[in-house]
């Protein structure tokens, strides 16, 4: 059986949009549709509660803004800063510590 | 489009929410779903289909709401120190308008407005009760904006009247070899200007600036 749509997981998110908007800026409908396309569909959320993660992250100034209105509507596209970079640097490293070790005990014989 | 989202607008705000923040949410909430339904039509579905799928995709009231919420410091100032804001704010507000018009005052003693002093003093005497009825509109606005309680407000109200009624200023004009004199007082109010001044403080409270009714 198909596992259940993925919750959208504590630090997950985080890590997934620093990572993509470090590529180039995008407003919150693009990066929704770059996870899912980065994904393969398979990391599916509640789409809206993107916007409250970026405000965060834009508070803690990981990332900045600018406004630009296309077609009547005032797009908020959303940049990584320095701070928001290494911010991904440290979570990229600390992700690939933890599935490394989850790799490790799935991996390791199991004893009786 | 907002129409969709004025339940949570509403606890947004309630919650203590800063107003600007929950525009800005909402806004992209709103233009985030407009996307989504021009791109389901654009795959076949029907408006009415499209529009029920792009709620269902960016999720339910509480989704939207709770981790919003979570965010401490989407909390607005008003919402953090009511008292402060909607009372404190307003009482030194008065109190600064009546030293600096005072100041201003004694100042204009010393250039060619001096022989307009005695105006002078009763355009400063309406400024004081004008700027006191105005700064407790605004404390009524800002709160109903923020959907807060309308406690803080009315005691702001109430203590800006009294002070700008308590609050007198005497300018004497100088004559042969005297002085004049500019003399500024807090005396006991007349009953009659308080209650009107007070009155015309809470007068946006008849109107839509009431305190609104939790469903």
């Amino acid at each position: 059986m198909a596992p259940a749509p993925s919750a959208f997981l504590n630090g997950v998110p985080e890590l997934l949009v620093l990572r993509l908007l470090r590529d180039r800026e995008m407003y919150g409908y693009e990066l929704v549709q770059a996870i899912r396309e980065a994904s393969a569909d398979q990391l599916t959320f509640a789409e809206g509660v993107i916007y409250p993660l970026l405000h965060t992250l834009e508070r803690d100034g990981a990332l900045s803004t600018r406004r630009q209105t296309i077609n009547g509507r005032s797009r908020v596209y959303y940049a990584v800063t320095p701070t928001g970079r290494e911010r991904f640097d440290a979570l990229s490293a600390h992700w690939r510590t933890l599935t490394g070790a989850i790799a490790t005990v799935l991996e390791a014989p199991r004893h009786a | 489009m907002h129409d969709a989202f004025v339940d949570l607008r509403e606890d947004l705000l309630r919650a203590g929410v800063s107003p600007r923040r929950v525009r800005r949410y909402l806004r992209e909430l709103s233009d985030h779903r407009a996307d989504l339904i021009e791109h389901l039509q654009a795959q076949g579905h029907t408006r009415q289909q499209a529009e029920q799928e792009s709620l269902d995709r960016l999720g339910s009231h509480d989704t939207l709401l709770l981790p919003m919420l979570a965010d401490s410091r989407f909390r607005s100032m008003a919402a953090r120190w009511p008292a402060l804001v909607y009372l404190g704010l307003p009482l030194a507000s008065q109190i600064m308008l009546a030293f600096l018009s005072a100041a201003a005052l004694i100042a204009a003693a010393s250039t060619p407005l001096r022989p307009a002093l005695a105006d002078l003093g009763s355009g400063v005497a309406i400024l004081w009760l004008a700027g006191s009825v105005i700064l407790s509109w605004a404390a009524i606005v800002a709160a109903h904006r923020r959907r807060a309680s309308m406690r803080w407000p009315i005691f702001a109200a109430l203590a800006v009247s009294g002070i700008a009624a308590a609050m007198n200023i005497d300018v004497t004009m100088p004559i042969a070899d005297s002085h004049g004199e500019i003399i500024l007082a807090l005396t006991s109010p007349a009953p009659l200007p308080l209650v009107t001044l007070a009155a015309l403080s809470l007068l946006p409270l008849l109107f839509r600036f009431g305190p609104r009714p939790t469903p």
